[in-house]
C-alpha cells in the first residue's frame, strides 16, 4: 500500500515512482516467461542442441524461431540484464522533467559510468 | 544436474536476498560451485544474473510501496558505480587476500554493532542532512505491520556515499555483491529505517551487477542453461519475500542479518588466511 500524496510535487513523484515499478514488473515477467518457456521446450529437445549457445541477435533470431531453448533463455536473460539499465534511464528522464537538473545528471552520471565500465572491461579482456 | 532440492535452494537465496537487500551470492555461488560442480567463473556470471533478478523482481514492489527510495538510491548509485569501476581497474595491483581478511575485520564489527541495536524497530532522532534536504530525500512509507505511515529523514550523506564507494571498490576488487555494505551504510550512517535500507539497497544493486554483467555475457561467461533455473528460482523466491517483508517487523530482518554477517566475514577470512 502506497501513501495518498500530500502536494502535487509528491504526487508527480509517486507516478514516476509508479512508472518505475510497473516498467520493472513487466520486465521481470517477460524475463521470466521466455526463461520458463526455454525450460519447458528443454524437456522436449534432443541431445545434438545441448551445446549450441547464440549471443549474437542473428542466431539469438534464428534460434527463436526454430524454437531452440537456449535462444529463449538468452533473450530472458538479456531483457533482465537491460531492466537496471533502462530503469536509471526512466528515473533520469522523470527527474529532468520535473526540472530537477541535480538528480536528473546524477541519473545520467550513473549510465555513463555504466558504460565506461562495460567498454573498459571489454578493452581490459577483449 | 539440477534437482528439485537445488531448484528450492535458488527460490530460498531469492527469498533471503529480497528481505536483506543482497543478492544471494552467498548461496548461489556455494550450490553452483560445490553441488553442480561448476567452474568459479562461470558461477560468478551466474551469480551476477542472481543479483540482478533478485534486485529487479523485489525492487518492483517496493518501489511501488514506497519502501524503496529512488531519489536516495540514484544519488548513491553514483558511487557504488564509480566503486566498482575502480576497483575492477585495482583489481590486478591489490593483494586480494589481505582484502579478505580486513574486510572480514569490517563485517565482523558491523555484525557486534548491529546485535547491539537488535530490537530497534526505527531509527529516532534523526536530524536532516542539508545535502538531502536539497535533494529532497526525506520521505515516508507506510508499514502495514505498524498500520502506519513512517516518516522519516536522512542523514550521514557524505559517510554514506563514502561507505558506497567502498562497497563499490569491493564488490570490484572481490567480486562478491556489496549488497551487506550497502545495508550496513544505509542503516548506520545514513540511520534510515532498516526496511528502507534494505530495500533501497535491493534497487540498487541491480545497477551494479548490470555494469559487470554485459561484460561477462558478450564474453561467454554467462551460461544460459545453468543461469536460467537460477534466474526463476529467484525470481519466485524474491517475490515471496518481497510480499512477506511489509508483516514482519524491521527488528526481524536486524536479527537475521546478523548471522548473515557472521558468515560472509568467517567465509572472508578464511579465503584471506587460507588462499
Amino acid at each position: 500500500m502506497s501513501l495518498e500524496p500530500q502536494n502535487p510535487e509528491e504526487a508527480y513523484y509517486r507516478k514516476l515512482e509508479a512508472r518505475v515499478a510497473n516498467f520493472l514488473w513487466v520486465g521481470t515477467i517477460v524475463s521470466a516467461v521466455l526463461i520458463a518457456g526455454g525450460l519447458a521446450l528443454s524437456f522436449f529437445e534432443g541431445p545434438h542442441a545441448k551445446n549450441l549457445s547464440p549471443v549474437s541477435p542473428h542466431d539469438i533470431w534464428f534460434g527463436l524461431r526454430a524454437m531452440h531453448p537456449v535462444a529463449y533463455e538468452t533473450l530472458g536473460i538479456i531483457v533482465l540484464l537491460a531492466l537496471p539499465v533502462v530503469r536509471v534511464a526512466i528515473g533520469s528522464v522523470g527527474f529532468f522533467r520535473r526540472r530537477e537538473v541535480q538528480l536528473g545528471a546524477i541519473a545520467l552520471a550513473v549510465l555513463g559510468v555504466m558504460v565506461v565500465s562495460f567498454a573498459l572491461g571489454a578493452a581490459h579482456h577483449g | 544436474m539440477l534437482t528439485l532440492l537445488t531448484f528450492l535452494a535458488f527460490i530460498l537465496a531469492g527469498f533471503v536476498g529480497s528481505l536483506l537487500g543482497l543478492g544471494g551470492g552467498i548461496i548461489v555461488i556455494p550450490i553452483v560451485t560445490l553441488v553442480l560442480g561448476v567452474d568459479i567463473h562461470m558461477a560468478i556470471g551466474a551469480s551476477i544474473v542472481a543479483v540482478i533478478a533478485t534486485s529487479s523482481a523485489s525492487a518492483s514492489s517496493y518501489v511501488r510501496e514506497g519502501v524503496a527510495n529512488l531519489r536516495l538510491a540514484t544519488y548513491l548509485e553514483l558511487a557504488t558505480t564509480t566503486g566498482a569501476l575502480v576497483g575492477a581497474l585495482m583489481a590486478s595491483h591489490i593483494p586480494s587476500r589481505g582484502l579478505a581478511v580486513l574486510f572480514a575485520l569490517l563485517l565482523l564489527y558491523s555484525a557486534y554493532n548491529m546485535f547491539q541495536r537488535r530490537n530497534m524497530e526505527l531509527p529516532e532522532g534523526v536530524l536532516p542532512h542539508p545535502l538531502a534536504t536539497k535533494l529532497k530525500l526525506h520521505n515516508r512509507y507506510y508499514d502495514r505491520l505498524l498500520s502506519k505511515a513512517v516518516d522519516y529523514n536522512v542523514t550521514g550523506m557524505y559517510a554514506g556515499f563514502g561507505i558506497m564507494e567502498l562497497a563499490g571498490i569491493l564488490s570490484g576488487l572481490l567480486g562478491i555483491g556489496s549488497g551487506m555494505l550497502k545495508v550496513l551504510g544505509m542503516d548506520t550512517a545514513m540511520r534510515l529505517p532498516m526496511k528502507v535500507s534494505t530495500a533501497t539497497s535491493n534497487l540498487m544493486i541491480g545497477v551494479t551487477a548490470a555494469a559487470s554483467a554485459w561484460y561477462y555475457l558478450a564474453h561467454g561467461m554467462i551460461d544460459p542453461r545453468l543461469t536460467a533455473p537460477i534466474a526463476l528460482g529467484i525470481f519466485i523466491g524474491a517475490k515471496i519475500g518481497s510480499a512477506v517483508m511489509g508483516h514482519i517487523p524491521s527488528a526481524w530482518l536486524r536479527k537475521a542479518f546478523v548471522p548473515v554477517l557472521l558468515y560472509v566475514a568467517v567465509t572472508m577470512l578464511w579465503r584471506g588466511l587460507h588462499g
